[in-house]
């Protein structure tokens, strides 16, 4: 795999880390679901996982650009894993949180979504030839328009959640159980 | 306290996009501790099942 092989790749990982925090809008929105602190905190896991991605792109392919994708990714599988744990022995009244898609919580979604990211890390790792030096890796490059696209897409999703969680949770801890937007 | 992670990772992007790479990495860090300490904050209900 060559280095430049390996950046457009990584392009494409960045826009895929996108798709499941665009879907956690629409149902945010779509259905007026409010995310929990535990969602949110794995929305946090996915965007730490995107600025690894972006860097690789940034930059070109570094370890350390991966190791940002894997220190996210388990952090978002524990937080996953302990809201899976919570729901796990459905009781009258606590069918989990949120309604399910395609037959799953988003939780557990996102801990497939973890896992996958985990495994794809590993995959990747084998490829030696994509590594390149420090001296390389140490400025920034051109970036291809595609890459651009995925990096600001990647930024007005975390801008807009800086945004709806001031909005959701204000000066405050987020509640538990939020029903309502506290700032509106 | 949810909000200011999402804005240091928003600032964490915004530095590595920036040419700022060792900033960026540091943002990334202290973003993902502090990610770590509220998970822990926020796990406090006991779960019902036995390990």
């Amino acid at each position: 795999m060559t280095p430049t092989f390996a950046r457009k790749l990584n392009v494409i990982f960045l826009i895929m880390i996108c798709i499941p925090l665009i879907g956690a809008y629409t149902i945010q929105f779509g259905r007026g679901e409010f995310p929990c602190p535990l969602c949110l905190l794995q929305r946090l896991a996915m965007l730490g996982i995107a600025c690894g991605a972006m860097m690789n792109v940034r930059y070109g392919i570094r370890a350390s650009h991966y190791g940002m994708c894997m220190i996210s990714a388990v952090l978002g599988a524990c937080i996953s894993t302990r809201q899976i744990l919570l729901h796990i022995v459905p009781e009258p009244g606590n069918t989990g949180y949120g309604s399910a898609v395609m037959g799953m919580h988003l939780y557990t979604w996102a801990l497939l979504i973890f896992i996958a990211t985990i495994l794809i890390l590993g995959v990747v790792f084998l490829f030696d030839s994509q590594f390149e030096s420090k001296e390389a890796t140490s400025k920034t490059r051109s970036v291809p328009a595609l890459g651009a696209v995925a990096f600001w897409l990647a930024f007005g999703i975390t801008v807009a959640n800086v945004c709806t969680t001031f909005l959701e949770c204000g000066f405050k801890q987020c509640p538990e159980n939020p029903t309502s937007y506290l700032m509106l | 306290m949810m909000t200011l992670l999402f804005i240091l990772f928003a600032t964490s992007m915004w530095l590595g996009w920036h040419g700022k790479r060792k900033p960026a990495i540091f943002v990334f860090l202290v973003t993902i501790a502090l990610c770590a300490f509220w998970f822990k904050h926020h796990a406090t209900s006991e779960l019902h099942i036995d390990l």
